[in-house]
């Protein structure tokens, strides 16, 4: 982690960029990506530049972490009266010393949402106001490996290494009671979330009540509607919902009813390859293509559920409501800065709670069971797969070629597909009977999305860019392997000990890590 | 070289229709800024004005340089208060999909100059 | 084409960083005088051509990794300007004449093979 704190003098405008300069000193010193500096610097600048034009004095504090980058800028100044106003372009209260540098465009505020992934403006007129912006930020080379969607309190971490066991790709490592995630690994799915115990991982969205305004579309999950307890139905949720002061709502279970139909219809024709995997869940397709990239056509080439409605409403100002870290990084994947606000479901349940209290609990009625439909005779052999220790034994099935049996294939990393994210107060099982007992609207824009742009392999991280000097380190990481103890005991901080292997020869761990075992292979240098 | 030339040549959007057809008007002198104070204090008389400055006063300011036309660049467009206060005071107003930079590129060809310091 | 080129085609001189300057490739001008438009169009194979001259424009340059930026109408900067952008290697080039002048030599120079303008 790195932290930075810096102050900004008003009127002074030749120091004025100073803030911004060291913090793109650090950004260069870990390595990132230019073309994310150059955004994070627009932002900074604008943002410092402001303080400068407008306010007494001022402060930016940034920190840098777990790939993204939050900056904070804080000012005592007169304050924004109408911040809606001042996000228009061509509106600015620049006095007239500013115009000559240059500023007073009225493009300021405007510019630092086009460039950051989240920009929240508070202000406070008489005494100041407080712009706090995050960028995502990539390694330099970095190309495809989804930025990570999870949170990191090293604090909380107890070293208990449960998140080291249930991570299905490796990407974990707990040193020194600090986690640590190897971006090039991580599937953003929510396993590591879900084992932890002491928040130490969690997701990056914060869980604040996220704002209704008018214009903008909430998007929840069909999950969410049934985490009420068993006195609320689903309907009056959807109520609550609609009337919180957003234009439109829409559940995501539309679209994913409108995906499935249209892995189906794929599947019809396209009968070479079987089964057809549906992009339901984007941590699976995040670890196919870590894990198992000879699947990749497998995938039926259409965007999951959160990615359609993004591409579809992406005209309209979004908040998406999310239940896991791969829906949080597809709905950010970009860095087009559409109007889109991600939120965590805690924040938004617990403004439904709140809402709810306040209308009369309707009397519970036994609930007819619907009868259950015999599938018609040429219906597909569709096959639904959750949790992600079934993913991935079935993933390996499907390499196997043992799984030709069945045309579809639904994989979810969490127990019963969404019902099961971590986030989720409710039973996965119990939710989902409960909305099997609801009813949702059809959403008339729902619909499956096909992908403009192939999936490809993740790269994962080269051993050595030289040839010869990464086969070397192969041979090393075998030899080393053989002399571990082979218990994958975790104490080391890696999940295997052909994981720690790696991690000695690139550089990330000290052989002396390991407690058991001899010590004579493999000298650190 | 005509104004009416320099509209069709670069494919400019007329904003102000309601000011007579400017087949009749000469422009030999351009100015590239969006910096009022240096328009004001700089720019040619019967000249046309480059700038991606659309705030009102950009009006005035053409109306005491004497300005022939103004051609927004970059396709910024500026609102209807400003559009009104330009017909009422004649100055034509132009709207270029391209940059400043290629807006006086291409005027530069057509044989219009700036000032030599 | 190289900055050197560029600048000895128009008429104008290097105040600082000169040897640099036949390093340089310019791909890109951006001609005006409205900082968050700046902002945007800058690059590392950006030419900035304006009418300010103020002390700002070195450390925006260093920002954004603007090689270079031009002044106009023949005006040599304050000393603290000349002094910045040498420490932060900023390339600065004066033209004689004003930036319409110096847009339409710049665009003559450039054939009609690519895009000098963002």
């Amino acid at each position: 982690m790195t932290t930075g704190s810096h102050e900004i003098r008003g009127g002074d405008y030749v120091h004025g960029g100073s803030a911004s300069s060291s913090l793109k000193e650090s950004l260069k010193k870990i390595g990132v990506e230019p073309a994310d500096i150059r955004r994070a610097m627009i932002a900074a600048y604008e943002a410092e530049m402001n303080v400068v034009i407008h306010a007494h004095n001022g402060r930016m504090h940034y920190v840098i972490e777990d790939g993204r980058l939050e900056v904070e800028v804080i000012d005592e100044g007169p304050g924004i009266p109408d911040i809606d106003q001042a996000m228009q372009e061509g509106f600015s209260t620049a006095p007239p010393e500013a115009r000559d540098f240059g500023f007073g465009a009225g493009m300021g505020l405007p510019n630092i949402k086009k460039n950051t992934d989240r920009l929240a403006i508070e202000s406070l007129v008489g005494q100041g106001t407080q712009v706090r912006f995050t960028v995502f930020l990539r390694s330099q080379g970095e190309t495809g490996a989804s930025r990570t969607a999870l949170k990191i309190i090293s604090q909380a971490c107890t070293g208990c290494l449960n998140c080291l066991r249930v991570c299905p790709t490796g990407a974990l490592r707990v040193r020194n009671n600090r986690p640590i995630v190897l971006e090039h690994l991580c599937i953003n799915c929510p396993a590591c979330v879900q084992a932890c115990t002491t928040g130490a991982l969690r997701m990056a969205t914060t869980e604040s009540e996220p704002k209704a305004r008018k214009g903008a579309c909430l998007v929840v999950s069909d999950s969410f509607l049934t985490q009420f307890g068993p006195g609320i139905s689903t309907q009056q949720v959807i109520k609550v919902l609609s009337e919180m002061g957003f234009s439109e709502l829409h559940i995501l279970e539309e679209w994913k009813k409108a995906l499935r139909k249209a892995c189906i219809l794929y599947a019809r024709e396209n009968t070479r390859l079987r089964p057809v995997i549906s992009p339901l869940c984007v941590a699976v397709v995040n670890l196919i293509q870590t894990r198992f990239p000879s699947l990749l056509p497998h995938l039926a080439p259409f965007l999951s559920p959160v990615e359609a409605v993004r591409s579809e409403l992406g005209s309209r100002a979004l908040v998406l409501s999310v239940t896991c870290p791969c829906q949080y990084a597809a709905a950010l994947a970009s860095a087009s800065c559409k109007d889109i606000d991600v939120v965590s479901v805690v924040g938004l349940r617990g403004a439904v709670m709140r809402r709810l209290a306040t209308l009369p609990r309707e009397p519970q009625h036994a609930v007819e069971d619907k009868p259950i439909q015999a599938a018609p005779a040429d219906s597909p052999s569709l096959l639904e797969v959750s949790g992600i220790r079934h993913v991935l034994r079935v993933l390996e099935e499907v390499e196997n070629g043992l799984l030709g049996d069945v045309d579809v294939l639904e994989p979810c990393s969490c127990d019963q597909g969404c019902f099961g994210s971590p986030l989720f107060p409710e039973d996965a099982f119990v939710s989902r009977h409960r909305l099997a007992q609801g009813h949702v609207p059809q959403d008339p824009l729902a619909k499956a999305v096909e992908r403009t742009t192939p999936l490809t392999a993740r790269p994962g991280m080269r051993l050595d860019a030289d040839m010869s000097q990464a086969i070397d380190k192969l041979a090393r990481i075998d030899a080393l392997h053989k002399a571990l103890p082979g218990t994958n005991c975790g104490l080391c901080g890696a999940p295997s000990c052909l994981a720690f292997a790696e991690d000695v020869v690139m550089g990330r761990a000290d052989r002396r890590d390991c407690a058991r075992g001899p010590h004579d292979t493999e000298r650190t240098p | 070289m005509n104004l009416s030339e320099i509209v069709t040549r670069l494919g400019l959007q007329t904003l102000t229709p309601e000011i007579q057809t400017s087949d009749s008007v000469s422009v030999s002198a351009g100015h590239a800024s969006d910096l009022l104070s240096d328009v004001l204090a700089n720019a040619p008389g019967g000249g046309v004005l480059v700038t991606i400055q659309v705030h009102l006063n950009v009006i005035a300011v053409a109306v005491h340089a004497g300005l022939a036309a103004v051609i927004f660049a970059s396709e910024r467009t500026p609102d209807e208060a400003v559009r009104q206060k330009a017909v009422e005071e004649g100055i034509r107003l132009y709207v270029s999909k391209e940059s400043t930079f290629d807006v006086v590129g291409r005027l530069y060809q057509m044989g219009i100059r700036g000032h030599r310091a | 084409m190289k900055l050197s080129e560029l600048v000895s085609k128009i008429g104008g001189r290097i105040l600082t960083h000169a040897n640099k300057a036949t390093e340089v490739d310019i791909q890109r001008i951006y001609a005006g005088d409205t900082i968050s438009e700046i902002l945007n169009a800058a690059s590392n194979t950006t030419l900035l051509v304006t009418n300010m001259s103020h002390n700002l424009l070195p450390r925006i340059a260093q920002l954004m990794d603007v090689p270079a930026i031009c002044l106009v109408n023949g005006a040599v900067p304050g000393s603290d300007t000349l002094t910045l952008a040498e420490q932060r290697g900023t390339i600065l080039v004066i033209s004689p004449v004003d930036l319409f002048e110096t847009c339409g030599r710049l665009y003559l120079c450039f054939d009609g093979s690519f895009k000098p303008s963002p």
